[in-house]
C-alpha cells in the first residue's frame, strides 16, 4: 500500500504543480488581455481623433480654397459634358501625320509634344531606335531640317535635332 | 467485525469496541458523502458555466470605460456620404484640490503660460479659494495635460470628459443643432435624437450632403452679402424621397463656441420662421384651381383693374390690364388674374387644399426647431383672395419645399426626412394631393417663368430649370413695410423629370444698381438657385441636355400667350411681385 499512497502523492503534487502553472498562465493571458483592451480603445480613440482630423481637413470651403489656388480648378459645369457619339473616332488607316521640318513652328504650337521630346530618356529609348539612313542623312547635309522627307520617324529625329536636346 | 486497513488481516473485535468503530466508519461515510456532493454541485455548476451559460459571461475587461463605469461615448453624426459632422471625443479637464496648495502665486505663476486663456489673477483665486474642488479648466489638449503633469503638484488633478466636435463648424449648424458642456444636446438633430445619440453605437446618418450643404451656404451668403439682407435660408430637397439635401439659414454660428452665438444666429429660418411668401404661394393656389377641374390653362380672368373687396385693393406689380390666361398670370405674377382664378373655385377649395399640403400644422421633420404656420382664422372669403397669391398666411420655407416637390413630382405629398432610411429601396409612403396630369401641367408652366418669365435669373445652360419667384413685404407685428421684402425663389430641376426642388429665401435684401434698385424674389434669390443648380449638376451626374432652348417651352405654350412672339416674352418682363 505504500507504493500506491506514493503515487496518489505524485499525482497530487503534479495536479497541483499543473493547477499553479495553469492559474498562473490565466493570470499573465488575462493581463495581456487587459493591455491589448486597453491598447485598442487608444487606437479607437486614435481612430477616431484621425477621422474627426480627416473631416476637418476635409471641409468643402477648405478644399476649394485649396482647388482654386494651387491647381486652379474650378467648378465644372453642365456645358462641359459631351456625348461619346460626339468625341471623332480614329479612321481605321490614319494618314501618316506630316509634321514638315521646314516649320519647327508647328511644334511649338503643341506644347505637350514639346514636353514629351524634352524629357531626357525618352531621347535615349529612342536614338538606338532611329532608322541608319537618317544618321547618313544627318551627317551629309549637316542639319536635317530641309530634307522635305515625309517618314515620321525622320522628321522626329529632326525636330529633336532642332531642338537641340540630343 | 471490521478489517484491519493496513495489514488485511482479519480482526475479530466485539462489544463496546466494535460499537465505537461502527460509529466512526457511519460518520467516515456521512462526511465522504457531503464531501462528494459538494464537489458534484461544483462539477455540475462548472459545466453549467463553461458549457451553458459560456455566452453569456461578461467580460470584465472587454471595455475599459464599461470598467470605470462612465458614460459611453456619444454617437457621431455622419453626413449621407459618411462624413463626419460631429464627433465625440475624450479629452482631459483639470481641477484642483486647493486645500492642498501650498504656494498658490507660485503655482498660479507656473500654470499662467500653460493656461493661456486664464490671467494670473483668476488662477491664483481658483488656487488660493481653499476649496476641495475647483474646475482649473475644462477640455485641455494633450499637450497641457502633459505640461501640467511634468509640475508634479499633486494638488492638480485631471478628470477625463467626452467633448462634443463640429469638424464642419458652420456648414450645418442650425440643423445639426449642439450639445452643453456635458454632452446633452440642446438643439437640433442633437436634441431630438439626444437619447439615441447618447446611447452611442452606430453613428447616426444624415441625408444631407456637405458638398450641396456647402454650395448653398456659399451662393447664398453671396447673395445676403451683395444685396445687404439680414438673413436668409435654403433648402434642396430630394422630390422623389423627401430627404432634405441641404439646409442653411444665414446668420449662422459655429457650434464648437456656442457660447459666442447670437439668438439671431442660433435661429433656424428655415425649419422655425414663418415667412409670408407671396407669389411663391400662386404655384399651389393655380395648382388648386387645375386640380379641381373648373379651372384650364385656356380659362382667362380679367386683369384690366384692380380688384376692390371690403377696404381692401389688390393691384398688380407689373400690370398687363388686361385679360390673362391661367399660365400668362402664372409667369407676369398676376395677383388680380389669382385672386379672381380663386374666387372662381369652391369657397373652401383653396383653405382645404393648403391644409392638405400641411400649411396648417407644423412640418414632420427630426429637428424640435419647427414653426407654427400662421393662417387665418376663421377663413374669410378674403384670406382665400390674398392667400392665392401668398398674402396672409405664413409658412417656413421647409413647408413651401415639401408643398412644391409634391406638386411637381407627379402629385404624391411625402414626409421629409432628415435621417436616411435604412432600406434606401423602400419607396417612401406618400399622399395624393394632386392629379399626375396637374402636375404636368404645374411643371410646364414653372419652366415657361424661368424660360422667359420673372424667374430667368435662374437659367441654367444644359439643364431645365422650372420655378417660380415670390416677394412679398415683410409684415413686422401687424403691420406691412413697404420698403422690406422676403424675396424667394422656388426652382425645380431637372424639370421634365423632376429631382431637385430648391428653395432660396432672403430676408430683407436691398436692390442694387445691377438690378435697377430691385430687391424682388426675381434678381436676388434666383440668381442662387441658379448658381446652386449649376454645380449641382455636374457633381450629381445629371446629363446636360444642350438642346434645350428657351424659345423651346415658350413654342409650346404659345397657344395660350396671346402676347407671345419669338424671343420677345424674355424681353418683356423685368420684375415680378
Amino acid at each position: 500500500m505504500r507504493k500506491s499512497t506514493f503515487l496518489w502523492l505524485v499525482l497530487a503534487a503534479f495536479c497541483g504543480t499543473a493547477l499553479f502553472h495553469t492559474s498562473q498562465k490565466v493570470h499573465d493571458e488575462r493581463n495581456r488581455l487587459a493591455a491589448l483592451n486597453t491598447s485598442i480603445a487608444h487606437e479607437k480613440e486614435s481612430i477616431r481623433v484621425l477621422n474627426a482630423e480627416w473631416s476637418y481637413l476635409n471641409n468643402p470651403q477648405r478644399l476649394e480654397t485649396l482647388a482654386k489656388t494651387y491647381l486652379h480648378m474650378e467648378p465644372l459645369t453642365g456645358t462641359q459634358f459631351i456625348k461619346v457619339e460626339d468625341i471623332p473616332l480614329r479612321s481605321a488607316a490614319p494618314p501618316a501625320p506630316t509634321i514638315t521640318a521646314e516649320k519647327p513652328a508647328v511644334i511649338k504650337e503643341h506644347p505637350h509634344r514639346l514636353a514629351a521630346v524634352e524629357r531626357p530618356v525618352t531621347i535615349r529609348i529612342h536614338k538606338p531606335a532611329a532608322p541608319v539612313y537618317f544618321k547618313k542623312r544627318h551627317r551629309r547635309k549637316g542639319n536635317g531640317l530641309e530634307g522635305g522627307g515625309t517618314t515620321t520617324a525622320r522628321n522626329f529625329g529632326d525636330v529633336i535635332k532642332s531642338l537641340g536636346v540630343e | 467485525m471490521a478489517f484491519d486497513l493496513f495489514h488485511g488481516r482479519k480482526l475479530t473485535i466485539s462489544g463496546t469496541q466494535a460499537q465505537m468503530l461502527e460509529q466512526a466508519r457511519l460518520r467516515l461515510v456521512w462526511v465522504v458523502m457531503v464531501m462528494m456532493m459538494g464537489y458534484i454541485a461544483i462539477i455540475l455548476r462548472m459545466g453549467d458555466l463553461s458549457l451553458l451559460h459560456h455566452k453569456s459571461t461578461p467580460m470584465l475587461t472587454n471595455n475599459s470605460a464599461m470598467a470605470l463605469n462612465e458614460r459611453p461615448l456619444r454617437a457621431s453624426i455622419v453626413d449621407r456620404n459618411g462624413n463626419l459632422l460631429a464627433v465625440s471625443l475624450r479629452m482631459a479637464s483639470v481641477y484642483v484640490n486647493a486645500k492642498m496648495v501650498h504656494d498658490p502665486a507660485n503655482l498660479a505663476q507656473k500654470l499662467a503660460p500653460i493656461l493661456p486663456t486664464q490671467s494670473y489673477d483668476d488662477l491664483f483665486k481658483k488656487l488660493s479659494s481653499g476649496k476641495g474642488f475647483v474646475w482649473l479648466q475644462r477640455f485641455i489638449t494633450p499637450r497641457q495635460e502633459y505640461a501640467i503633469n511634468a509640475l508634479g503638484d499633486p494638488a492638480l488633478r485631471f478628470q477625463e470628459e467626452q467633448r462634443r466636435i463640429y469638424p464642419d463648424a458652420n456648414l450645418a449648424a442650425q440643423v445639426i443643432g449642439y450639445t452643453d458642456t456635458d454632452s446633452h444636446g440642446i438643439a437640433g438633430i442633437e436634441k431630438f435624437f439626444n437619447k439615441r445619440l447618447a446611447a452611442g453605437g452606430k453613428p447616426l446618418q444624415l441625408t444631407l450632403d456637405m458638398r450641396i450643404q456647402h454650395i448653398m451656404r456659399q451662393d447664398l451668403a453671396k447673395s445676403v452679402k451683395k444685396f445687404h439682407a439680414l438673413g436668409g435660408a435654403g433648402i434642396v430637397m430630394d422630390a422623389n424621397t423627401g430627404q432634405v439635401i441641404a439646409m442653411v439659414s444665414l446668420p449662422d454660428f459655429d457650434p464648437n463656441h456656442i457660447g459666442d452665438a447670437t439668438n439671431a444666429e442660433k435661429f433656424d429660418r428655415a425649419t422655425l420662421g414663418d415667412y409670408e411668401m407671396g407669389s411663391t404661394f400662386k404655384t399651389f393656389s393655380i395648382a388648386a384651381g387645375l386640380d379641381s377641374g373648373k379651372v384650364h390653362l385656356y380659362s382667362v380672368f380679367d386683369a384690366s383693374h384692380p380688384l376692390k373687396i371690403d377696404r381692401f385693393t389688390i393691384h398688380d406689380f407689373d400690370a398687363k390690364n388686361r385679360p390673362l390666361t391661367i399660365p400668362e398670370i402664372f409667369i407676369y405674377s398676376s395677383n388680380i388674374g389669382t385672386s379672381k382664378m380663386a374666387q372662381s373655385l369652391e369657397p373652401d377649395t383653396i383653405e382645404n387644399f393648403y391644409r392638405t399640403l400641411g400649411f396648417m400644422q407644423q412640418v414632420p421633420i427630426q429637428v424640435p426647431e419647427r414653426a407654427m404656420p400662421i393662417y387665418p382664422s376663421p377663413w374669410r372669403p378674403i384670406n382665400t383672395l390674398t392667400a392665392a397669391f401668398g398674402h396672409g398666411i405664413a409658412v417656413s420655407p421647409l413647408h413651401v419645399v415639401r408643398a412644391a416637390s409634391a406638386i411637381v413630382n407627379g402629385g404624391m405629398l411625402l414626409k421629409p426626412t432628415l435621417v436616411m432610411p435604412d432600406d434606401p429601396n423602400v419607396a417612401p409612403e406618400g399622399t395624393r394631393v394632386i392629379s399626375a396630369e396637374t402636375s404636368e401641367k404645374m411643371r410646364r408652366m414653372l419652366e415657361l417663368v424661368v424660360a422667359g418669365g420673372t424667374g430667368s435669373n435662374a437659367w441654367v445652360k444644359g439643364y431645365d430649370v422650372g420655378g417660380k419667384t415670390g416677394t412679398a413685404d415683410k409684415n413686422k407685428n401687424g403691420k406691412y413695410e413697404s420698403h422690406a421684402n422676403i424675396s424667394s425663389f422656388l426652382g425645380v430641376f431637372p424639370i421634365w423629370h423632376p429631382r431637385y426642388v430648391v428653395l432660396a429665401l432672403l430676408d430683407d435684401p436691398q436692390g442694387t444698381k445691377a438690378t435697377y434698385g430691385f430687391s424682388t424674389g426675381g434678381f436676388t434669390a434666383a440668381p442662387v438657385v441658379g448658381d446652386v443648380i449649376a454645380r449641382m449638376g455636374p457633381l450629381y451626374g445629371i446629363k446636360p441636355r444642350m438642346d434645350i432652348t428657351r424659345n423651346g417651352i415658350e413654342k409650346e405654350m404659345k397657344p395660350y400667350l396671346k402676347e407671345y412672339k419669338e424671343g420677345q416674352l424674355l424681353a418683356a418682363l423685368s420684375t415680378d411681385h
